[in-house]
């Protein structure tokens, strides 16, 4: 693992590799550089959190189990 | 006296004392054909042999698959526990099984992994001790553009924020803020983190290591890096990226939700 002390950039002078995402840009060590604070991998949605969804799912399990 | 154990799936018997290093028996694998095979493959199959044959190796062999067969149990139990929304504290290795194991995949029902911790050092912040107790819906979301970022980035500078950039962080040392995950979306991500962290992406944290937004991420990251620490084949030593910034969680979040993009639960958005 490795720290260093970096600064936000507010002004940066480089274009971020898409500018419809969430990238940030940062000095380290005098040099512009960009990260992404997002991953589009995530694709997290409202269904995902439907837990009571979930638990239907096991009750109905369980009731198969017992049969 | 004769002793049998089970190789590549067959019983193989063997005399006590037979020398056995020099040939296998021919239907047990091996890298290479022939009557003395070598390799890694064979010294092993070898030595569980002499144990074997020593009366000692059966037993060893026996525990194991007792174990591994007690730990899929359990992994499986707890797998609906969480379904059904019930909390729990489990052994490392048993939520390595349930995650690597297939009982929890990215086509699992929806179940909220934040209602489990796992035991052990190194996992002290999995995953049902946050660091505050926020819902999703509650929870800043950065803007997902870069010039929706900017007045956020210019507000930490006026007031003069300093910040640090962490390579190859354990991810297991951050510290959660959201009481709700995503268990199969955290088993897909955790899949996409086999090899590493994503190259040039980040995470915000706090002074005190407060995870800021990305708490899938976050999550999909320490179960691939503690499916390693288990031994789960595949799996590599994940290490994140993040931007520490010098201020208290609370003022961090405070900070983010003042730039806030639309909550999540509203847009569907990650």
């Amino acid at each position: 693992m490795s720290a260093k002390a970096i600064k936000l950039i507010a002004n940066p002078t480089t274009s971020p590799p898409d500018k419809n995402k969430p990238y940030i840009a940062v000095d380290v060590d005098g040099e512009e550089k960009w990260f992404l604070l997002s991953d589009d991998a995530t694709d997290v949605t409202d269904a995902d959190f439907d837990f009571d969804k979930g638990k239907k799912a096991a009750a109905k399990k369980a009731k198969k189990a017992t049969e | 006296m004769d002793q049998t154990l089970i190789i590549a799936g067959r019983p193989v018997t063997f005399r006590a004392g037979q020398r056995v290093e020099a040939c296998l028996p021919p239907h047990v694998p091996s890298p290479r054909p022939g009557p003395c095979p070598g390799g890694k493959k064979a010294r092993k199959a070898a030595d569980l042999i002499k144990k074997a044959v020593s009366g000692r190796g059966r037993a060893v062999a026996d525990t194991k698959a007792a174990k591994a067969a007690q730990r899929k149990k359990l992994a499986a139990e707890l797998t609906d526990k969480l379904a059904r929304g019930e909390g729990f504290e489990a052994d490392a290795d048993v939520v390595a099984e349930m995650f690597g194991g297939g009982h929890i995949t990215p086509d699992s029902p929806p179940m909220n992994m934040a209602k489990m911790g796992v035991k052990g050092p190194g996992n002290e912040n999995l995953f049902n001790k946050p660091l505050r107790d926020i819902p999703r819906d509650k929870m800043p979301a950065l803007p997902d553009t870069v010039a929706g970022l900017i007045p956020l980035i210019q507000e930490l500078g006026r007031r003069g924020i300093k910040a640090e950039l962490i390579d190859g962080m354990d991810p297991r040392k951050i510290k959660p803020v959201q009481t709700e995950l995503s268990a199969p979306k955290v088993a897909k991500l955790a899949g996409f983190m086999k090899q590493g962290w994503k190259p040039g992406g980040a995470m915000i944290i706090s002074r005190e290591n407060g995870l800021g937004d990305g708490h899938h991420r976050w999550a999909g990251a320490s179960v691939a890096r503690m499916l390693h620490e288990q031994g789960v084949e595949g799996y590599n030593p994940v290490g994140v990226t993040a931007l520490k910034v010098d201020l208290p969680i609370d003022d961090l979040l405070a900070i983010m939700e003042e730039f806030s993009g639309p909550k999540k639960s509203l847009t569907e958005k990650p």
